[in-house]
C-alpha cells in the first residue's frame, strides 16, 4: 500500500515535469516564432527607412532632378495624425517620423517603381528642398479648362509621373487600367458631374478632387461628399504641385505646415539679413531698398507663414522689389 | 530500502528538471547577450550616420548661399546671411528647427581677411556642444564668403563639429 502510494506521486510528478518542460519547450518555440515574424517586419521596416534616407540624402545635393527609381517591393504608408508625418510598411508599429523634412507623397507608394521629383521651394529665395514621391501605380488626370491652369499643370508634370489630359465631360471614357490610386485635378471653376465620377471610378482608388484657381488657391473637394471643401490659401506653385502629388488634404496639410514654418524661419532671416544691410549702407542711396517700408513686406510674409495664411501676393511683392533692385548696383534683398 | 530507492529516484528527476531548467536560462542569457551586442553596433552606426547628415545638412543650406537673383553660387556663403541667422538661430521659435536639422554639433565659420590673421573673423552659427562621454566627428569645407555691399569674397573654412 504504501509502495503503490510512492510509485503513485512518482508518476504525478514525472507528468509535472512532462508539463513543466513542455510547457517551456511550447513557450521557446512561440517566442521564436513571434520574435521572427516581428523580426522580418522590423527588418523590412528597416530596409524601407534606410531606402528612404538614402534617396533624401542623395536628392538633398540633386535639386531640381527626376528620377525613376527601382521598384520596391513593399508598400509604404504615409501618416499624418496628432504625433506628425511619419511613413513605414503598411502595419509598422514604429513609423518613421518627418519632423522637418517636406516630402510630398500619396496615402500608399509601393509595390511599384517609384518617381522621385526634386524641387527647391522659393519665396521668392531658396527655403528648402522638397521631394514629390510618388509611383507607377497612381494616375493623375488633368481636367482641361479655358483657363488652362490644370492644362499649365499637366505640362510641369514630368513625363515620368503616370498622366493624362482629358476633359471634364470624357471622363466617363477613361479606362482604369489598374492603378491603385487615382488623383484628378481641376480649375476651380471647372464643373465636373461628381456622379459621374462615382458611377465610372472605383471610389477607393479616388477620394478628393484637386481643385485650383488662376491665383494658385487649392482646395480639396470630397467624392463622396462634395460639400465637404477643405481650402488652402494662395499657394506658390512648388506647394500647388504638393497638393496635387498628395491628392489628400490631411496629408498635405500637414508637409503644408512644414513648409510655411520653414519660410517664416528663413523670411525672419531675410529680414534680419535686410537689417544688417541697411546698417551696412549707411547713408548710401542704396540704403531706400531696405528701408523699414520694404522690411514689412518681411514681416507680412513672416506673418502670413506663422499664420498658415496666402502667401502667394507677399512672395510676389519680395520677388518684384528685387527685381527693381537688380537693375541697379545695389546688393539684391536675396 | 524501496524506499531509499524511491528517493534516489526523485532526486534524479528533481536533478534532471534543475539541469534542463539552467540549460533553458543559459539558452536565454545567450540569445539576449548576442541581441543586445548587435543592437550596440547598429546603434553606433547609426549614430554615425546621423553625424555624417549633420554636416550634410549644413553644405546644402540653400540659403546661406551666395544669390543673385534665382541663380546659386555652389560654395559661396553671403557674409549677411550668417550673421543672420548667429542672430536668430537661437529664438525660442526656432530652436526646434535648427536643432532637429544640426543636433547635437557646433558650426563654426573661420572668415580669413588677411594673412597676419589679426583681423580673422570668427562666427558660430550653432553650437549645443553635449561633450560628455561623447566623441566628435570634426568635418573642415573651405568655402567662399561674400560681402556683397563691399564686393569683397574672402577665403573660409566651415568646421562642422557632430557629437555622438
Amino acid at each position: 500500500m504504501k509502495t503503490s502510494k510512492k510509485a503513485q506521486v512518482e508518476i504525478s510528478f514525472n507528468w509535472v515535469f512532462v508539463l513543466i518542460a513542455g510547457a517551456a519547450i511550447l513557450f521557446i518555440f512561440l517566442r521564436i516564432i513571434g520574435t521572427e515574424t516581428e523580426f522580418a517586419q522590423t527588418a523590412t521596416q528597416r530596409r524601407a527607412i534606410h531606402d528612404m534616407t538614402s534617396l533624401l540624402t542623395v536628392l538633398q545635393q540633386n535639386p531640381d532632378s527626376i528620377s525613376n527609381e527601382k521598384r520596391i517591393n513593399y508598400l509604404l504608408e504615409f501618416n499624418c495624425n496628432t504625433e506628425g508625418h511619419s511613413y513605414g510598411i503598411q502595419g509598422a508599429t514604429n513609423p518613421a517620423r518627418l519632423p522637418h523634412q517636406i516630402i510630398f507623397s500619396p496615402k500608399t507608394v509601393g509595390e511599384a517603381r517609384i518617381v522621385t521629383w526634386v524641387k527647391t521651394l522659393r519665396t521668392p529665395y531658396p527655403v528648402s528642398s522638397i521631394l514629390y514621391l510618388t509611383d507607377h501605380e497612381t494616375m493623375y488626370i488633368f481636367l482641361k479648362d479655358a483657363g488652362q491652369t490644370a492644362e499649365n499643370y499637366y505640362d510641369l508634370f514630368p513625363e515620368e509621373i503616370p498622366k493624362t489630359l482629358t476633359t471634364a465631360n470624357n471622363l466617363n471614357d477613361y479606362e482604369d487600367e489598374g492603378h491603385r490610386n487615382i488623383i484628378i485635378i481641376k480649375n476651380t471653376d471647372a464643373k465636373i458631374d461628381y456622379n459621374l465620377i462615382k458611377n465610372n471610378l472605383d471610389t477607393r482608388k479616388i477620394t478628393h478632387v484637386v481643385s485650383i484657381n488662376n491665383n494658385n488657391e487649392v482646395k480639396f473637394i470630397n467624392i463622396q461628399n462634395t460639400n465637404e471643401e477643405k481650402n488652402f490659401g494662395s499657394l506658390t506653385e512648388e506647394l500647388v504641385i504638393g497638393a496635387i502629388i498628395t491628392g489628400n488634404p490631411n496629408l498635405f496639410n500637414c508637409t503644408l505646415n512644414k513648409a510655411l514654418d520653414q519660410t517664416r524661419i528663413i523670411t525672419d532671416l531675410m529680414l534680419e539679413r535686410t537689417k544688417l544691410l541697411n546698417t551696412a549702407y549707411g547713408s548710401n542711396p542704396c540704403n531706400t531698398y531696405y528701408s523699414s517700408i520694404n522690411q514689412n513686406t518681411f514681416q507680412d510674409l513672416s506673418n502670413a507663414a506663422r499664420n498658415k495664411q496666402s502667401i502667394y501676393g507677399y512672395v510676389q511683392d519680395i520677388k518684384n522689389l528685387n527685381d527693381r533692385i537688380l537693375r541697379t548696383n545695389c546688393v539684391p534683398i536675396y | 530500502m524501496k524506499n531509499k530507492k524511491a528517493q534516489i529516484q526523485n532526486m534524479e528527476t528533481i536533478t534532471v528538471v534543475i539541469i534542463v531548467m539552467i540549460l533553458i536560462v543559459i539558452g536565454i542569457v545567450y540569445a539576449t547577450n548576442q541581441k543586445k551586442a548587435s543592437l550596440t553596433e547598429e546603434r553606433e552606426r547609426t549614430k554615425d550616420i546621423e553625424a555624417m547628415t549633420t554636416a550634410t545638412n549644413v553644405l546644402s543650406m540653400d540659403f546661406l548661399k551666395c544669390t543673385r537673383g534665382s541663380a546659386t553660387r555652389e560654395t559661396c556663403i553671403d557674409y549677411y546671411k550668417i550673421k543672420a541667422l548667429n542672430n536668430n538661430v537661437f529664438k525660442e521659435e526656432n530652436y526646434l528647427h535648427f536643432y532637429r536639422l544640426f543636433g547635437e554639433s557646433k558650426i563654426e565659420i573661420k572668415i580669413i581677411k588677411n594673412i597676419t590673421g589679426k583681423e580673422n573673423e570668427n562666427i558660430t552659427i550653432y553650437s549645443l556642444e553635449d561633450t560628455e562621454n561623447k566623441t566628435s566627428i570634426i568635418i573642415k569645407t573651405p568655402i567662399t564668403i561674400e560681402d556683397a555691399v563691399w564686393n569683397i569674397n574672402y577665403f573660409g573654412i566651415m568646421e562642422v563639429t557632430a557629437y555622438r
